[in-house]
């Protein structure tokens, strides 16, 4: 298909009827990215297509590499050489990937990661759905830390937040995630590409010293967010995974990783408000509560919609961060409702943390799948009525 | 925000083998709806590993609003282009839905259920293009259900398919249109049954018209016509192996 409507940025332009994972790499071209090593994988292989052909236009570098731990490592160096970068991948190249992402992190590399998520565990079901990969994105790879992680539930959102994680990679120097999912990856939509003053580009901090003055690369500011010198500016830099100071030499000493590693979770800690993104819906006078994310959220707004045509008062509280998770507001939900329900498609993942911030007493249900198909909305009903019923004062 | 809508979804599956151009025709609805029309679609598909030849279905979801649930499930319309596809997906035709399938590759199971029988294929072949049976079906669908603005489907067909078969694709998609009305079809959405207009069905006997082919090769199973399998499953083949051809030939050209 002939790519047209290209702005003088090679951003396409107008509207499109295309799969989400087109909509993901061309939001990763509006998000700055000129730079995709990657090992192309079902149910994500498009989105490297899109990208190997769209690049040749923008002037991006695309590299097929041996497997994913040479992909995530390679956007790291190239991050590192100034670049916007990205890779994605599913469930089988993301634990791979995970040892690159911890390394992502200690080392403050601005970075996209994309999981097209399938199901598990091992190659499981290559082409066909799942959620089973929200859990090993927050904790995966060893060691304490905070990450970004978006859950795109539509076309367009796809587009949206592959484009703005690129902005909060830079703002943040952190990896960031895009936990989509197959459904959702191969689903045909609508896409509207917003206008260019919409699709600003946010850029990392740059050192104010001169290059032979005093620069230290891990030097925080107010923020806690190091300014970035990169490779070939006359900086001197030491990159490495070890426990560093702030000039980047190791050190290996107690009080030196607990600056650090405090200070690399702090950084997205205490910006939440800024982070964490969710939508509610039919919240104000809600009794039961779905809480949902990525494509299962579309069958809880069915299923709460129909709810609601039946006179119970549902409302659902839809993720687009998974992760920081909204933390506060489920807080504040759980004392104004009587039942927590939250579908995945999983066995039982996101549902730990809500069952961790909801110490009112109510109950919470995990509306549980293996992977493979995506909830039916009358099987969310049917447990909305149930709780309605049980919980009916 | 995902818009809240209690609009009405119109489902359509569209299913055969791979390299029938299933995926592309459903694509092709979906654009049509989104782009040229003011509706919003999605469009989901299913496939086995072979690029050709193996079970293929997509899923067309057009809705005034937000499609919440993505997934097709009870479709309204469903174009069936291989006997394997059939049998799998038959029996989830919602209510006062029906079926329009390729004559030649699906022998429909008895029941009360409305079928669209054309000749897709062989139609395509006339035209010197058998890829282009779907957009023939495509055409039936059109003209049957009148859901979709005929023009948007035009204007989707061109900026879907490979440069150069724009016109032989526009030339199909109006042969389906034709069909449709020589042969008088009609849809009773309402009561799920298909009317064949029978006086229209007369003027196409006359001999040497462009009708006669058509009404031959069409079969348009009534609302509970029984039909005993075998043989009139052979003498319908026969009918159209030997007698159609030649005067099919003539008047598709």
């Amino acid at each position: 298909m002939a790519v047209s409507l290209l702005n003088n940025r090679g951003i396409l332009t107008g509207s499109h009827f295309v799969n989400g994972d087109i909509a993901c790499a061309e939001g990763a071209i509006a998000g700055g990215c000129r730079f995709f090593a990657g090992y192309p994988i079902t149910p994500s292989t498009e989105i490297a297509e899109r990208l190997a052909r769209r690049f040749g236009q923008v002037g991006g570098k695309f590299l097929q590499m041996e497997d994913e731990i040479a992909s995530i490592t390679c956007i790291l160096g190239a991050s590192w050489a100034g670049q916007r970068v990205m890779t994605a991948t599913s469930g089988p190249g993301f634990s791979l990937m995970m040892e690159g992402i911890g390394l992502a992190i200690m080392t403050e590399t601005p970075c996209v990661i994309v999981d097209v998520q399938r199901a598990g565990p091992s190659t499981g079901l290559p082409t066909l759905v799942a959620q089973q990969d929200m859990m090993q994105v927050r904790w995966g790879s060893h060691g304490d830390y905070e990450i970004i992680a978006y859950c795109p539930a539509t076309v367009q959102e796809m587009f949206d937040y592959t484009y703005k994680a690129f902005n909060m990679a830079e703002i943040y120097r952190v990896p960031v995630f895009i936990m989509a999912d197959e459904v959702v990856g191969h689903l045909t939509e609508k896409l509207i590409i917003p206008s260019e003053e919409d699709l600003l580009l946010e850029h990392r901090k740059k050192p104010v010293v001169e290059p032979r003055g005093s620069y230290c690369p891990y030097e925080p500011d107010e923020d806690l967010v190091p300014p970035m010198a990169v490779a070939g500016e006359g900086y001197r830099i030491h990159v490495t995974g070890l426990t560093h100071d702030e000039r980047g030499y190791p050190v290996i000493k107690e009080d030196a990783h607990q600056a650090l590693v405090r200070r690399l979770v702090k950084k997205i800690r205490k910006n939440v408000n800024d982070i964490i993104e969710y939508e509610e819906y039919y919240i104000d006078d809600a009794e039961i509560l779905v809480i949902s994310y990525g494509i299962s959220a579309r069958s809880s707004l069915r299923a709460v919609n129909e709810a609601r045509e039946e006179g119970i008062k549902a409302g659902m509280l839809r993720l687009i961060t998974a992760w920081p998770f909204p933390e506060k507001r489920v807080r504040e939900l759980a004392r104004k409702v009587r039942a927590v329900i939250v579908p995945e498609i999983n066995l039982g993942q996101m549902v730990r943390e809500v069952e961790r911030c909801v110490n009112t007493g109510i109950p919470v249900h995990s509306l549980t799948h293996a992977g493979g198909g995506i909830h039916r909305p009358l099987q969310i009903l049917d447990r909305i009525r149930e709780e309605a019923y049980h919980t009916a004062r | 925000m995902l818009d809240l809508n209690k609009a009405k979804a119109l489902e359509i599956r569209v299913a055969g083998f791979g390299g029938q151009g299933i995926i592309r025709c459903g694509y092709i609805i979906g654009r049509a709806a989104t782009l040229y029309g003011s509706k919003s679609a999605a469009q989901s598909q299913a496939y086995g590993p072979e690029s050709r030849g193996g079970a293929c279905s997509t899923g067309v979801i057009i809705k005034d609003g937000f499609v919440d649930y993505p997934l097709v499930r009870h479709p309204k319309v469903m174009i069936i282009m291989s006997q394997e596809a059939y049998n799998t997906f038959h029996l989830q035709l919602a209510k006062g839905g029906i079926i329009i399938a390729d004559k030649d590759l699906v022998e429909p199971a008895e029941g009360d259920q409305p079928v669209i029988l054309v000749p897709a294929t062989r139609m395509a072949e006339h035209l010197g293009r058998k890829v282009v049976a779907n957009i023939i079906l495509l055409g039936v669908f059109s003209a049957v259900t009148g859901f979709i603005d005929e023009q948007a489907i035009r204007k989707s067909i061109s900026d879907s398919v490979p440069p150069g078969t724009v016109d032989v694709n526009i030339k199909a998609f109006d042969l389906g249109l034709e069909y449709v009305r020589e042969c008088g079809i009609e849809w009773e959405e309402a009561g799920g049954t298909i009317k064949q207009d029978r006086k229209k069905d007369k003027e196409k006997k006359k001999p040497g018209t462009a009708g006669k082919a058509v009404s031959k090769t069409a079969a348009v199973r009534p609302k509970r016509k029984r039909v005993v399998p075998q043989k009139t499953g052979d003498k319908k083949k026969k009918q159209a192996e030997t007698g159609d051809k030649k005067t099919e030939k003539g008047s598709y050209e």
